[in-house]
C-alpha cells in the first residue's frame, strides 16, 4: 500500500502482516479479559449520567435565580454529554454486547440524540469505521462542507469556511442526524429523493420525539417559568453539540491525520487495514475525566483499531500500541487537547485557500 | 435556485415535514418522550431505593434457602410488584450475572400460587448440575437477602382443566384456586428434578379439603438420597386419601419398566398423564402409557436436565477450536421459514443471502456489528479467531460466524 501523504517509513507487506497479527494479539487479550470490571464501568457511568441528567433538569426547573439555573444548565449538559459520547456511542458500536445485557446491546439502545440509531450504525459504525479518512467513501471526512484536503477541489465559497464550521459544531446533531440523506447527491441528482423518504420518516419521528421532550414536555411541566427552561436545555443541547463536534474533529481532521484514495485500499489485508486507521485518527491527551467526557475518543486510534472493545480499556491498550508504533516506526499522532485542537483550526484555515495561493504565499 | 433543488424542497416539505406537526403526531411525540423520560427517572429512583418496586424487570428477594438433598435447594422468593400468579406447572427464566455476562436458565416454579397469594412468595427448586455454570452459580453465590431477577411465569406444561361437559381443555378463565375441582384423574410421572414443576401442581391440588378424583405419582430417582420434597409428599399423602405415591429408586430396581408401570397404575386410559423428565425418559413413558390404552391427547410432557438441541453437548468453556470435520448442518431462519443446507465453510450472512433472504450488513468483515442476529439454538464459530462463540452469547454477527451443525436463527 502506497501512501500519498507518504509516513516516514513505508511498511513492507510481510511487516504489515506481522503488525497485524501483533494488533490481533492485543485484542484477543482484551477479549479473554472482558468481565465484571467493564459492566461496572458502563453502569457507573449510566449512574452518574441519570443523576447528573435529574440533577440538572431539577436545577433549571426550581431554580431561584441565574446562578443555580446556569448550575442546572452545566449538569444537564454534562449528562448529554456523557450520554452521546461514553454510553450511547459505545454501546452502539456494541462494545457490550457480550454481556447479554439487553439494556446494553448494540442494537436495542437509542441515544438522546435527534440522529436516530439506526441511521447512527450505518454511517457512523459502518461507513466512517470501514472507510475511514478515504476520500469519497468516507462521508464523514469533512462531512461533504468543508475542505480539509487539497484532493477536495477548491471553490470560493471554501475561503469562508470557517462559518460553515462554526455553524456545523453548533448544530452538530442536526448534521450528522441527517447526513445520511447525502444532501450532496441529492443535489446532483446522484440519488433519487424517493430513496431517502423512508429515512426522512424515521428521522422526523426521532427529531420531534427529541423536540418534544426538551422544548414541550419539560418547559410545560415549569407552567409560568417554562421560557426559562426552554432555554435552559437549548443551551444545555447548544454546548453538547460543541464539545462533541470538537472531539471528533481532533479524532481525524489534526494537522498530521491523513487521507487516502480510494484505489490505495482496494483488497486490503487485515493488516493494511490497521495501518490506515492508525494513519487516519489521533490522540489528545488529558486526565480521567477529560477522556470520560470524550467518550474515550481522545484515544481515537484504539477506538478506531478496536471500535467494539469497551472504551474504557483503551488507555492500558494505547501503552501497547504505542510501543508496537515505535517498533515498526509508525507515528502515532497525540499532544495535549489544546494543541490538537489549533492544529485543526489550522487545517481548516490552511485547506479554505487553493494550494496555488499558498504556494504563491509561501 | 436550480429548478431541481426547489422541487425537491416542496417534495420534501409535503412528504415529512408537515406531517409530524399535525396534532395527534404532536400529542404522539408527546406522549413517546415523556413516557421514555419519565419511566427512566422512575426506574432509576426504584433501583436506588427499593429494587422491588421497579417495573422494568421483575425483581425477587431471597427469602430463605431450604436444602432438600445434597445438590437441590429451594429458594424461597419475594417477587415485586409486577409479579403475577403463576400457573402450576409453569417456570421462569431466572437471569444470574456471572463475570459480567447475563445468563438465562429455566426453572420451574415449586410451589401452589395460592403461595404468593396468601404470602406474597414463590419458590423455585434448583438442582447442581455437574459442570452447569449457572445451577452452580446460585448454589455458591447466593444467600438469604440477595435479589435474582426473574421473567414473568411462562410455559404450557399446565394442568387440564375438566370443563363442564366432562372434555378436558385449558381454559384460563377457570380460576387458579378451583382448579381442584376441575380436573380429572391423574397420573404424574417424574424423574429426578422433573418433579419440581410437578410438585406446583400436587401442592395446588392438594390445597382442596378433600379430593375428588385419585391422584397417582411415579417417582423415578437413583437412590433415596435424592428423593425431592420426601416429607411434603408423604405428608399430602398422609391427609389426602386419594393421593398416592411411589418411588421406584434405579440403585436398587433398575430402570422403570413397562410392567412396573402397569402395576403402579392400572387405569391408564381414565387419567390425564404428565410427564417430565429426560427426552429419553419421557418417549419411554408416552410409548408404553399409549400402549396400555392411554389417549395420547392426554399425555402432557416437559422437557427437563438437557441442553436446548439434542446435538449440541452440554456447555463447555468457550475458548476450544472446532476441527473443520463435523460441522456441517442445517440452517433454519425461523422468521421467513427458510432452511440451508451448510457445510460449515461459509459465514451466516452467506447462508442466509442462498436462501433467498435480505439480511441486514455493513462492512462484512467483523467490525460494525450491523448483521447482528439472534440465535435461538445451536453453536457458532468465530471466523476470525477459530475459536467457539461462548453458548450463553446469542446475539451474533452473522458475517464472521459459521455454523458448527444445526442451527437456528430467530432474526429473519
Ligand atoms: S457486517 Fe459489519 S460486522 Fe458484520
Amino acid at each position: 500500500m502506497d501512501m500519498k501523504t507518504s509516513p516516514k517509513h513505508l511498511l513492507m507487506v510481510d511487516e504489515l502482516d506481522a503488525f497485524g497479527a501483533e494488533l490481533d494479539e492485543i485484542r484477543a487479550e482484551v477479549l479473554a479479559d472482558l468481565g465484571e470490571r467493564d459492566v461496572q464501568h458502563i453502569r457507573h457511568m449510566m449512574h452518574t449520567q441519570t443523576l447528573s441528567e435529574m440533577a440538572g433538569r431539577g436545577l433549571i426547573h426550581f431554580s431561584l435565580g441565574p446562578v443555580s439555573w446556569a448550575a442546572g444548565v452545566g449538569l444537564l449538559s454534562v449528562s448529554k454529554i456523557l450520554e452521546n459520547m461514553e454510553i450511547g456511542h459505545n454501546i452502539m458500536h456494541g462494545q457490550y454486547d457480550w454481556t447479554n445485557d439487553p439494556e446494553l446491546q448494540s442494537q436495542n439502545y437509542d441515544w438522546d440524540n435527534v440522529c436516530t440509531a439506526d441511521s447512527w450504525r450505518k454511517t457512523h459504525n459502518y461507513e466512517h469505521h470501514t472507510y475511514t479518512n478515504i476520500l469519497g467513501k468516507d462521508r464523514d471526512y469533512g462531512y461533504a462542507v468543508l475542505r480539509l484536503t487539497d484532493d477536495t477541489p477548491w471553490r470560493p465559497w471554501h475561503l469562508v469556511q470557517f462559518i460553515q464550521y462554526g455553524m456545523l459544531s453548533g448544530l452538530f446533531e442536526w448534521g450528522v442526524g441527517l447526513h445520511e440523506l447525502e444532501f450532496d447527491k441529492l443535489k446532483s441528482g446522484e440519488v433519487p429523493l424517493k430513496e431517502k423518504i423512508p429515512f426522512l420518516k424515521e428521522f422526523a419521528k426521532k427529531a420531534s420525539t427529541q423536540l418534544t421532550k426538551d422544548y414541550v414536555v419539560f418547559p410545560m411541566l415549569a407552567g409560568p417559568f417554562a421560557p426559562k427552561v426552554f432555554v435552559g436545555n437549548a443551551a444545555a443541547n447548544l454546548s453538547r453539540n460543541l464539545w462533541a463536534s470538537t472531539i471528533i474533529f481532533c479524532g481525524h481532521f489534526t494537522e498530521d491525520a491523513q487521507t487516502f484514495r480510494e484505489d490505495e485500499c482496494e483488497n486490503e489485508t487485515r493488516g493494511q487495514w490497521y495501518y490506515r486507521q492508525l494513519l487516519g485518527s489521533s490522540n489528545f491527551s488529558g486526565g480521567k475525566w477529560l477522556h470520560i467526557m470524550s467518550g474515550h475518543l481522545s484515544y481515537q486510534i484504539e477506538h478506531h483499531l478496536f471500535p467494539d472493545l469497551p472504551s474504557h480499556r483503551y488507555p492500558e491498550i494505547s501503552t501497547k500500541v504505542q510501543a508496537i508504533c515505535e517498533r515498526y516506526d509508525i507515528p502515532y499522532n497525540t499532544g495535549p487537547f489544546g494543541k490538537q485542537f489549533k492544529t485543526v483550526l489550522k487545517r481548516v484555515a490552511k485547506f479554505s485557500l487553493p494550494a496555488i495561493v499558498r504556494r504563491g504565499a509561501a | 435556485m436550480s429548478p431541481l433543488s426547489s422541487s425537491l424542497s416542496s417534495r420534501f416539505f409535503d412528504a415529512t415535514m408537515l406531517q409530524p406537526l399535525a396534532s395527534n403526531r404532536l400529542l404522539s411525540a408527546i406522549f413517546r418522550s415523556s413516557n421514555e423520560s419519565f419511566r427512566r427517572y422512575f426506574d432509576f429512583i426504584a433501583n436506588e431505593f427499593e429494587p422491588l418496586l421497579a417495573k422494568k424487570r421483575i425483581a425477587a428477594e431471597i427469602l430463605g434457602i431450604i436444602d432438600e438433598t445434597s445438590d437441590v435447594r429451594t429458594f424461597v422468593l419475594r417477587p415485586s410488584v409486577n409479579w403475577t400468579a403463576h400457573l402450576p406447572g409453569q417456570y421462569v427464566s431466572v437471569e444470574v450475572d456471572i463475570k459480567g455476562v447475563r445468563h438465562h436458565r429455566h426453572y420451574s416454579l415449586s410451589c401452589s400460587p395460592s403461595e404468593f397469594k396468601e404470602h406474597g412468595i414463590i419458590s423455585i427448586t434448583v438442582k447442581r448440575v455437574s459442570g452447569g455454570r449457572v445451577s452452580n452459580y446460585l448454589h455458591d453465590h447466593f444467600t438469604v437477602g440477595q435479589l435474582l431477577h426473574i421473567s414473568p411465569p411462562a410455559g404450557d406444561f399446565v394442568m387440564d382443566l375438566l370443563a363442564s361437559d366432562g372434555a378436558a381443555s385449558r381454559d384460563e378463565s377457570v380460576p387458579v384456586m378451583d382448579v381442584e375441582c376441575a380436573v380429572g384423574s391423574s397420573l404424574f410421572i417424574a424423574a429426578g428434578s422433573g418433579i419440581t414443576p410437578i410438585m406446583s401442581m400436587i401442592e395446588s391440588l392438594a390445597a382442596a379439603s378433600a379430593l375428588a378424583k385419585p391422584l397417582t405419582l411415579i417417582y423415578v430417582v437413583r437412590s433415596s438420597a435424592d428423593v425431592i420434597f420426601a416429607e411434603r409428599l408423604t405428608e399430602i399423602a398422609a391427609l389426602q386419601s386419594n393421593f398416592s405415591f411411589v418411588i421406584h429408586e434405579t440403585s436398587l430396581r433398575g430402570r422403570l419398566t413397562k410392567e412396573q408401570l402397569a402395576q403402579h397404575c392400572t387405569d391408564m386410559e381414565t387419567r390425564q398423564i404428565y410427564v417430565c423428565g429426560p427426552y429419553a425418559f419421557m418417549e419411554f413413558i408416552s410409548q408404553s402409557a399409549e400402549q396400555m390404552g392411554a389417549e395420547p391427547s392426554h399425555i402432557k410432557r416437559e422437557l427437563f436436565g438437557l441442553p436446548r438441541t439434542g446435538a449440541v453437548e452440554v456447555a463447555k468453556d468457550g475458548s476450544e477450536t472446532v476441527e473443520q470435520s463435523a460441522t456441517s448442518g442445517q440452517v433454519s431462519f425461523s422468521a421467513s421459514g427458510q432452511v440451508v443446507q451448510s457445510s460449515g465453510s461459509k459465514s451466516l450472512l452467506e447462508l442466509a443471502e442462498d436462501a433467498g433472504l435480505n439480511p441486514k450488513y455493513g462492512c462484512r468483515a467483523g467490525i460494525c456489528h450491523e448483521c447482528k442476529c439472534q440465535k435461538t439454538s445451536g453453536r457458532v464459530m468465530n471466523m476470525m479467531t477459530g475459536k467457539i462463540i461462548p453458548d450463553e452469547q446469542d446475539q451474533i454477527q452473522a458475517c464472521i460466524s459459521a455454523p458448527i451443525g444445526d442451527l437456528t436463527v430467530s432474526t429473519w
